[in-house]
C-alpha cells in the first residue's frame, strides 16, 4: 500500500496530540504548527488550496531533519489517493490535527480547562 | 682438617635430629606466601590509586566540559536576546548572520553533548529550526515591513527559556545542588 508510513505517521500523531503527549509550538513562517522530538521536526502547516474552485484549505505535514532542513512532505490529497479511504476521510482527520495542534500552541486548550475547573464546571453535570 | 670434618658432620647431623630442614622448608614457605601477599597488597593498592587519578581527571574533564556547554548555552541565550533586540529595531541585513552564527553554536553544543536526553535534544532542535527558518525567511524576503518581529520574538523567548532551564538543569544534575 503506497503512503502507509506516511498514514501511519498522521494516526500516531493525531492520537498523541489527543491525549496531550505533543507538545506543539507556533511555527516562524505561516499557518503553521510544529513539534520538535529529538533531532528531527514535524510540522502541520495550512495552505490555501491551489484548486482555484475548491474553497478548503489543504493540510501539509513536513518532515524536518536535524539542520532544520525539510527533507520530505505529503498532504491530505495524496494520502486520499494513495488508498481506497477517499480524500475527505484524511482531510477531515488533518484539519482535526491541526486545530488541535493550534489550540495546543497558543494555550487556548490549557486556559478553557483551567477556567472551567475554576468555575467548578468540573463538578457539574453538562446540560 | 679432620677436626674441622668432623665439627662440620656433627652439624650435620645435629640438623639432621633436630629437623632443621624441614623447619627451613617450613619458613621458605612462608615467607614465600607472606611476600606474595605483601606483592599482592602492593599491586593492589597502586591499581586503587591508579583509578583515583583516573576517577579524579575523568572529575576534572566533566567540569570542565560542564564549564564549556555552560558558556555555550550562555553566549546561546545572550545571542538570542540580541536577535530580538535586532528584530524590534528592524536591521533585517545584519539578522542571517547571527542566525546562522547562533545555529552552528547550538548544532555544536548538541554533538559535543552526545548523552544529552531526548527532552534536551528535542529543544536544542526546536532553536535550530526555527533559527534555520527565519534565516531562509529574512534572506529571501523583498518585503521586511511584511516581516512579523512579535511573532519571531514570541518564538525567540520560549526557545531562550528552554535553553535557560536546560542549562539549569545541568548545572543542577552535575553539581548535585
Amino acid at each position: 500500500m503506497a503512503m502507509d508510513k506516511q498514514k501511519l505517521l498522521v494516526n500516531l500523531l493525531f492520537r498523541k496530540t489527543t491525549v496531550g503527549q505533543l507538545e506543539w509550538r507556533e511555527a516562524v513562517k505561516g499557518e503553521a504548527f510544529q513539534v520538535s522530538l529529538a533531532d528531527k521536526v514535524l510540522r502541520i502547516r495550512q495552505v490555501p488550496s491551489q484548486d482555484p474552485e475548491e474553497d478548503a484549505p489543504d493540510y501539509w505535514i513536513e518532515l524536518i531533519n536535524s539542520d532544520g532542513k525539510v527533507v520530505d512532505e505529503f498532504n491530505d490529497g495524496m494520502l486520499g489517493q494513495a488508498g481506497d479511504e477517499g480524500t475527505g476521510v484524511w482531510w477531515r482527520k488533518m484539519r482535526e490535527l491541526y486545530d488541535m495542534a493550534r489550540r495546543t500552541a497558543l494555550g487556548s486548550e490549557k486556559i478553557l480547562n483551567e477556567i472551567i475547573s475554576e468555575l467548578g464546571g468540573n463538578d457539574e453535570v453538562p446540560f | 682438617m679432620s677436626g674441622g670434618q668432623d665439627a662440620w658432620s656433627a652439624f650435620l647431623h645435629w640438623m639432621e635430629v633436630q629437623r632443621i630442614g624441614d623447619l627451613s622448608g617450613v619458613a621458605g614457605i612462608l615467607i614465600s606466601v607472606v611476600g606474595f601477599a605483601v606483592t599482592l597488597w602492593g599491586v593492589f593498592k597502586s591499581k586503587r590509586a591508579a583509578q583515583a587519578a583516573e576517577e579524579a581527571a575523568r572529575s576534572t574533564r566533566d567540569r570542565m566540559r560542564l564549564l564549556d556547554t555552560a558558556v555555550d548555552f550562555s553566549t546561546a541565550i545572550a545571542t538570542l536576546e540580541e536577535i530580538k533586540r535586532l528584530h524590534r529595531t528592524g536591521q533585517w541585513s545584519l539578522l542571517p548572520d547571527r542566525y546562522a552564527e547562533l545555529r552552528k553554536r547550538l548544532v555544536i553544543v548538541r554533538s559535543t553533548n552526545p548523552n544529552l536526553p531526548d527532552a534536551h535534544r528535542a529543544v536544542l532542535q526546536s532553536a535550530i529550526t526555527n533559527l534555520s527558518e527565519l534565516e531562509t525567511l529574512v534572506e529571501h524576503s523583498s518585503k521586511p515591513t511584511a516581516l512579523k518581529p512579535a511573532k519571531f520574538n514570541a518564538i525567540l523567548s520560549r526557545d531562550a527559556d528552554d535553553l535557560v532551564a536546560i542549562l539549569a538543569e545541568l548545572i543542577s544534575a552535575k553539581t548535585g545542588g
